[in-house]
């Protein structure tokens, strides 16, 4: 598939739309990528479009997923996997960090919680 | 049971039946008639009963010379739709798939956009013609319902046809549902109505050419 | 409250963190066809819910929907789903037996009343009172009818509980039915299939855990997220048929390039289900994939449809004997109709003669009458 496929075409209008919107405070956004005609030429073809940014985290979370930054600052490429290794969503997210990345509050008072813990058990020793 | 099964079923059961009983009927009530013998004596042209006949199922089915200007459209459009269906019907491969799966016989088919473009010309020279019958004012006089319903049922399974060919605008389940129903309607009237030229064209014309030729006129 | 009552805290206490819940939510999200944006609403109300009970009851059934739906050997992230299920009552899965087990259905209808979720896989024999399938005793009409009462929902998990299935083929002797038949009070939603495709399930469930309903249902009461779109519309096989490149059996050629499956009888093209997309056995493969026609098995009345090698342009062939008959009325009738044409004529013919008689022959006489003497 060439460079004027209007199916990728469109989709990076959709990626061009969700970035702006993200500017303008509308928030992140996504789409599923499972969830369009996409044989694997044109999954390749996309990926190629957005290119590889700096930023590749890898997810272990019942299963393996793969976040990837694009070239695109702010677009990123999110694959998840489940334990068997086979894919179970894919999706670009438009976000200054995919959510599922960083903690939430309660998660990490939760880890104060333990590390203070850990400094009581410490200092009583 | 769902429509598509009725379709295929009982519907095409029945009108397969319906369309061999009347086409039989028809013809053997023809042919059993008593011939009328033909006393009149050979003519100085005369060309023998068989080539009259011959000649004739050929010379009918083209156009006069003398009416030629005013009967053009008419020849191109019949031609243009008579061999769409025939194309259509030989060279479609699910027309053909259904006759190998019947009896066995199978031929190769034509590629599916020759199919396509048969079709467009069939279905545009139908609705040209219909038209036409609506309009013109002396066809209107002549025409009956059985010419409508006849136009009418030829021109619903080449639409279906088309449609489910392209697998557009109506689901492909219900699209092959009307279409084996519409071909099933169009069986039923065939033996009964102007449809049935199908069997009698030529023998029509094999007639009236075997009187004509013997005598000798010219027709 | 005990502390581990909700999901989240449960989860959690069972090693399974918050992004492994979003992960199984944006899969869900994809698998139900919902925007991706809804995935942390639904680990949100996923991990917010109390543990639905289950009931699930075996009618007139092989067990292979069972079988499909516990056998994913792969531990895909769906099975994580059974964290929020309680699985309350299973013949075929459950430890007790006899007496045991009818406690525990009585008790867990008891205690969930209006709230449980019922599912069965299997059809309902009607014939001579249902006594053609029996569980403890009871008609499974009777079960059905008490526990269906007090069910939020009912799933008919497979085609046999959805639609009859195999029992209802002809000629069905147990006058089965499916569940829809005889449920007339209760949201009902089919997973057909024989069997069903194990992430179907799963999505109606997560489906029924976030929203508190069954999700979007076609004319024949199937997950249109699933249920949506045909095999043939999904099918990779689909540039080969529309390039009219089929295999015309097994072993030739096309069938070795892989292409289109209809003239082998695949029921792809009527048929709605997900396995071109979701596929079966962890996403190996489907049965055009490997090589089969579809079967068309998520369909009413698919075991009657016949032969699973007729395409679908194609019908069983015509019956001859029948085709003769025809023939033979037809000659009859217009044979008949030649006979009366002739009968007619030949009485048309005889008035004329005897009109000339008269009229000519009159003459004749008188002349020779006028000769004569
Ligand atoms: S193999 Fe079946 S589903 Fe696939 S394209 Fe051919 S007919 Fe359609």
């Amino acid at each position: 598939m060439d460079e004027r496929d209007p199916f990728l075409n469109a989709l990076m209008g959709e990626v061009r739309m969700l970035l702006s919107r993200l500017l303008d405070d509308g928030g992140p956004g996504q789409i599923d990528l499972m969830r369009l005609p996409m044989p694997p030429e044109r999954r390749q073809d996309l990926q190629d479009m957005l290119g590889r940014g700096e930023v590749e985290i890898t997810l272990d979370a019942a299963g393996t997923s793969l976040i990837r930054e694009t070239a695109y600052a702010g677009v990123w490429w999110i694959e998840h996997r489940d334990r068997g290794g086979r894919m179970v969503a894919n999706l670009i997210e438009v976000a200054q960090m995919p959510a599922i990345v960083p903690p939430t509050d309660e998660e990490m008072r939760a880890s104060l919680a333990a590390l203070h813990a850990r400094d009581m058990k410490e200092a009583g020793r | 049971m769902t429509l598509l099964d009725f379709a295929r079923g009982p519907a095409l059961y029945w009108s397969t039946l319906i369309m061999v009983c009347g086409l039989v009927w028809r013809l053997a009530g023809v042919a059993l008639l008593p011939f009328r013998p033909d006393r009149s004596a050979a003519g100085p042209q005369s060309r023998g009963r068989v080539r009259g006949a011959l000649g004739t199922i050929v010379s009918r089915s083209l156009p006069r010379r003398t009416f030629l200007a005013r009967t053009f459209a008419t020849v191109v459009v019949g031609y243009a739709m008579h061999l769409g269906l025939l194309i259509i019907l030989l060279g479609g491969a699910p027309h053909i798939l259904l006759v190998a799966q019947a009896t066995g016989l199978s031929w190769p088919s034509l590629p599916k956009g020759v199919v396509a473009l048969a079709s467009a010309v069939t279905l545009v020279t139908l609705v040209f013609v219909l038209v036409r019958r609506c309009t013109h004012p002396v066809l209107r006089l002549l025409s009956n319902f059985d010419d409508f319903l006849s136009i009418v049922l030829t021109l619903v399974p080449v639409a279906t046809g088309i449609l489910l060919a392209e697998e557009t605008v109506l689901p492909y389940r219900t699209l092959l549902t009307w279409h084996i129903l519409s071909v099933e309607a169009m069986m039923i009237w065939l033996p009964f109505g102007k449809l049935s030229h199908v069997v009698f064209v030529f023998a029509g014309r094999a007639v009236s050419g075997a009187k004509l030729g013997k005598r000798g006129a010219t027709t | 409250m005990k502390p581990r009552d909700t999901l989240g805290q449960k989860l959690a206490g069972y090693g399974i963190s918050r992004r492994a819940l979003l992960k199984f939510a944006a899969a869900a999200a994809t698998s139900l066809a919902l925007p991706p944006g809804v995935a942390p609403a639904i680990a949100e109300s996923l991990s917010g819910a109390r543990r639905q009970s289950l009931i699930w009851l075996s009618f007139q059934d092989c067990t292979g929907c069972l079988e499909s739906l516990t056998r994913s050997d792969a531990p895909g992230i769906e099975r994580l789903i059974f964290d929020f299920i309680s699985l309350d009552y299973q013949e075929t899965l459950m430890a007790a037996a006899g007496a045991a087990a009818d406690e525990t259905l009585v008790r867990a209808a008891r205690d969930n009343h209006g709230k449980y979720l019922l599912a069965i896989d299997g059809s309902v024999p009607t014939a001579e009172g249902g006594v053609h399938s029996m569980v403890g005793g009871r008609t499974n009409m009777d079960m059905l009818a008490e526990l269906a009462e007090g069910a939020a929902a009912v799933l008919a998990i497979g085609t046999c509980a959805a639609y009859g299935g195999i029992p209802k083929a002809a000629p069905n002797p147990t006058s089965a039915v499916g569940i829809a038949d005889l449920v007339k009070e209760k949201p009902i939603v089919n997973i057909p299939g024989c069997p069903p495709i194990p992430e179907v399930l799963t999505g109606v469930l997560v489906n029924f855990l976030t929203f508190g309903r069954l999700p979007d249902l076609d004319d024949l009461g199937r997950p249109l997220a699933y249920f949506g779109t045909t095999i043939h519309d999904q099918c990779y096989r689909r540039p080969y048929y529309d390039q009219g490149k089929f295999a015309h059996s097994f072993d030739d050629e096309g069938a070795r390039q892989g292409w289109c499956l209809f003239e082998l009888g695949c029921k792809g093209p009527t048929t709605r289900n997900a396995c071109a997309s979701l596929k079966w056995n962890g996403g190996t493969s489907f049965p055009i994939q490997s090589g089969h026609g579809c079967l068309g098995c998520s369909e009413p009345d698919f075991w009657d449809k016949g032969s699973f090698y007729t395409s679908l342009s194609g019908g069983e062939g015509p019956p001859w004997d029948a085709v003769g008959g025809a023939a033979a009325v037809g000659l009859g009738i217009g044979g008949a109709a030649a006979f009366a044409a002739r009968r007619s004529r030949a009485a048309v013919d005889r008035q004329l003669a005897k009109e000339w008689q008269r009229d000519h022959g009159a003459t004749a006489t008188s002349k020779t009458e006028e000769d004569g003497p």
